[in-house]
């Protein structure tokens, strides 16, 4: 399919708000029964912020100017934003999708392939955006009450919306890459050639610049880079016009993606 | 051909199917973290100087514990949701225990494909040690056993638990309340030394503590006989107490 | 503005193709309000590509197609929301107990709550469903989550409901109660339209048939009216040896009024198959099995294209 028809939507594409919400209650629906899936998600970034933050962090003297822990918890706010999008944008979507055929059935009602799309990225949106508001207050707590101070400045009240625009933009993302991968044994490749490699280099646990100044652009590329730095610098109080340029990576990102993922969509479950 | 060996064959022909993005998971996962972990972080540690045990850099401390911990998380994967999937949705075991294989059979084959599976990610974990340069003495070819006897002694009780399940699998709190902590929390990435007090002394009563002191002692060669007994002892044991507690939930569903 | 008394469907020169596949090629018909109209064909005639377009859900290639009056292309929600699917494969939702099927689906529909909440048990108990309303899906048999599934259809009130290959891979004791409750359906006034490839629930339930294969039109009628049209009122079917097949297959021709020649069976079609058989006992021929019976529509089938519905 041609680019430029991918990135446009017609008048009759634009999705309907109040449709989009029924898929948020059915997700409600399904989780009522289950909310501990949901309720636990947050515990891992949690988990990994004492081990590697506080654990580890100790060993570490600093790293330009501010403390190890300080510097590790505004990337795993963004980590924690991007495996909620992964397991509720990419894998739950997938087997409705391509095993439960769950769409399907949906579609036969006035629900249209718009109000769908758009109804599970407000379902993944909203369950990043809790794991990242959690993560952010426990961290505030944790920083005041054990020291060292990991929110460092006023400007960490920002982090919380910011958190939300990144939840956002990696759930359209992964929506996208639901429609990209056709079959199960290509999951392993989603998680080792795509996730893994983001979580571990996109600067959460060191700073890029330590990498090979060749691959300094590649990173331009990487969403969850923008999200990282974009949250580091609210939550440590640096704040440049650069942040601009995160921001706006990942908001145009995430658009983009959405509108090429319904896109797909559309051609997979309308044939 | 022993009985056991028919569902590791089994096993190896539905492999077939996904062996490339395994292969790829197995050779690239070590690679990335060890740069990541290894290299990177690494280097903020170095320049701390911060003393680790063996004085050490901390590519040389991490690497040994993290083939353990990484055995502990492909073993944890390969003993739930395959082993839960066959008994609850596919019934391949209630088809199998119609044959002349006994319930030990399944138990074993299954566990003996999993000690493949691991032999495959822990040579493949070494090599990527040699290839950075962390491997100081011939012995860390040991820690390939000792990493592979961990592995299993999650396997074990993990597959007991599995053949319980009523829903063909919810590991999620299994993955997110046991196997994370312990792979954080264990002395992978930092001597245990640095936990709280009360945390320290809860530490030799998880097995992948075990695993990790056993895996980096030998391959830093600062373990003593005794140490060696003790770790060994503790994987033996949970091996053997899963495997028959595998024995016992599989028999529960497959004879009732 | 739809016409209220119009048909409800209307096909004309309906094309649908798949790359160089042709799954339907250029079919007319018209569907009335209040009948029960069924496509009745093969695997692989087209049925459900034609139902696919009917409900929306897979675009035309050519040809005129309205429902209750409207264009699917550009009219889709507003004829969805009049319409009721019952889909060859289920697609129940796997994550919902069978009453929160229910309940989501009327809000698709923008039902209100609590008007939800009072037909999930109306229709619960329509197809006798009630005591399993909190079970998950993955626990029904398949008649079932048939029933659920018709159920579910049936939550916005349609004035016409499309139905693909209702019974089919369920036991008898399914199926009857299936077509009991589409029987009262009709009597309500609600407009059936279904696919099958089963000549007795074709028989049983439509007043209206389209005999399709290969993505044709092959015939229409009632299901008396081709039955007449096709083929003689009764069917003698015989087994004899190949030999003596063979050797008497000139006389064998001439008897009743027409003769079809099947692997394992000869079949008689006349008026009167007894007296076919009398012939052939006249004749001094051995018959190891013979059978008379009434003319169906699996028969209808066989004259117009050499083959059977079930292959």
């Amino acid at each position: 399919m041609a680019w430029p028809e991918l990135l446009t939507m017609r008048r009759d594409e634009v999705p309907s708000l109040r449709r989009a919400l029924r898929m948020v209650q059915r997700s409600l629906m399904v989780y009522r029964h289950s909310w501990m899936v949901v309720f636990s998600g947050f515990f891992e970034p949690l988990f990994y912020l004492l081990s590697i933050g506080v654990g580890l962090g100790g060993m570490v003297t600093d790293v330009g100017g501010i403390s190890y822990t300080a510097f590790v918890a505004p990337g795993l706010l963004a980590s924690s934003c991007m495996n909620g999008a992964v397991s509720d944008g990419f894998f739950n979507i997938w087997f409705k999708l391509h095993y439960q055929k769950t769409y399907d059935g949906i579609l036969a009602t006035p629900m249209r392939v718009v109000d769908v799309a758009l109804g599970e990225l407000l379902w993944a949106l909203m369950r990043g955006s809790i794991y990242a508001t959690t993560f952010l207050v426990l961290v505030a707590v944790i920083g005041e009450v054990w020291g060292p101070p990991v929110l460092l400045s006023p400007t960490a009240l920002l982090a919380a919306p910011a958190a939300i625009i990144v939840a956002a933009s990696f759930s359209a993302m992964a929506l996208l890459l639901t429609t990209l991968v056709s079959r199960r044994e290509q999951f392993d490749y989603v998680m080792g050639l795509l996730v893994m490699p983001m979580f571990l280099f996109s600067g959460i646990f060191f700073p890029v610049s330590q990498m090979p100044a060749v691959l300094r652009w590649v990173f331009q590329l990487v969403p969850l880079y923008h999200a990282v730095e974009l949250l580091r610098g609210l939550t440590t109080g640096h704040v440049a016009p650069v942040l601009l340029w995160h921001l706006t990576f990942l908001l145009l990102g995430g658009a983009a993606a959405f509108v090429a993922a319904m896109r797909r969509l559309d051609r997979t479950l309308i044939k | 051909m022993p009985n056991a060996l028919r569902i590791v064959q089994r096993n190896a022909l539905v492999y077939r199917r996904t062996w490339r993005g395994n292969v790829l998971m197995t050779v690239v996962q070590p690679v990335l973290v060890l740069s990541a972990m290894g290299l990177g972080v690494g280097a903020l540690v170095d320049r701390g100087g911060a003393a680790l045990p063996g004085n050490v850099p901390y590519l040389v401390f991490l690497a040994p514990g993290l083939l353990a911990a990484t055995c502990m998380q492909t073993a944890s994967f390969e003993s739930s949701f395959p082993i839960s999937g066959k008994m609850t949705w596919q019934k391949n075991y209630h088809a199998i225990a119609g044959t002349p294989m006994r319930i030990v059979d399944i138990v074993a084959g299954e566990l003996a494909w999993v000690a493949l599976r691991l032999l495959a990610v822990a040579v493949a974990f070494t090599a990527a040690l040699f290839a950075f340069g962390a491997a100081r003495t011939p012995l860390v070819l040991a820690a390939v056993p000792a990493a592979i006897l961990t592995g299993l002694a999650f396997s074990a009780p993990i597959m007991a638990f599995a053949a319980t399940l009523k829903n063909g699998g919810n590991f999620n709190a299994l993955f997110r309340f046991i196997i994370t902590p312990l792979f954080l929390f264990s002395g992978v990435y930092f001597p245990v030394t640095r936990l709280p007090e009360w945390l320290q002394r809860a530490a030799p009563w998880t097995p992948l503590y075990h695993g990790v002191e056993l895996t980096r002692g030998l391959v830093l060669h600062t373990l003593t006989w005794p140490s060696v007994a003790v770790h060994l002892a503790y994987l033996l044991v949970m091996c053997g107490i899963g495997t028959v507690a595998a024995v016992w939930t599989f028999s529960g569903k497959l004879r009732a | 503005m739809p016409s209220a008394s119009g048909p409800l469907v209307l096909a004309r020169a309906l094309r649908k193709t798949f790359g160089s596949f042709t799954a339907v090629d250029g079919i007319d018909f018209e569907v009335r309000p209040g009948e029960a109209f069924g496509f009745l064909g093969p695997n692989g005639a087209g049925k459900t590509s034609t139902m696919r377009m009917i409900a929306c859900a897979s675009p035309v290639t050519s040809g005129e197609l309205r429902v209750f009056g409207r264009d699917p292309r550009t009219e889709a929600s507003a004829i969805k929301a009049r319409l009721g699917v019952v889909p060859q494969a289920d697609n129940l939702d796997a994550e919902l107990t069978v009453r929160e099927n229910l309940l989501m689906y009327a809000r698709y529909f923008d039902i209100p709550q609590q008007v939800a909440r009072d037909r999930a048990e109306e229709l619960l108990a329509f197809v006798q469903l009630a005591e399993r309303r909190d079970s998950q899906v993955e626990t029904l048999s398949g008649g079932m989550k048939r029933r659920l599934t018709i159920a579910r259809a049936l939550v916005n009130e349609p004035e016409l409901i499309l139905l693909d290959e209702p019974t089919t891979g369920l036991d008898p004791q399914a199926r009857h109660l299936i077509w009991e409750r589409l029987y009262r359906l009709k009597r309500q006034g609600t407009t059936l339209l279904l696919t099958t490839h089963y000549m007795d629930e074709a028989e049983q339930l439509c007043d209206r048939l389209l005999v399709m294969d290969k993505g044709r039109i092959v015939a229409a009628g009632s299901p008396r009216e081709l039955i007449a049209r096709y083929v003689t009122r009764e069917v003698l079917e015989v087994r004899m040896s190949d030999e003596v097949r063979a050797a008497n297959a000139g006389r064998l021709a001439t008897l009743g009024t027409h003769l079809e020649h099947l692997p394992e069976r000869l079949q008689f079609y006349a008026d009167d198959g007894e007296q076919v058989l009398a012939q052939i006992h006249q004749m001094g021929l051995p018959v190891e099995r013979a059978l008379v019976r009434r003319a169906t529509l699996e028969d209808v089938f066989l004259r117009l294209t050499g083959r059977t519905l079930i292959d």
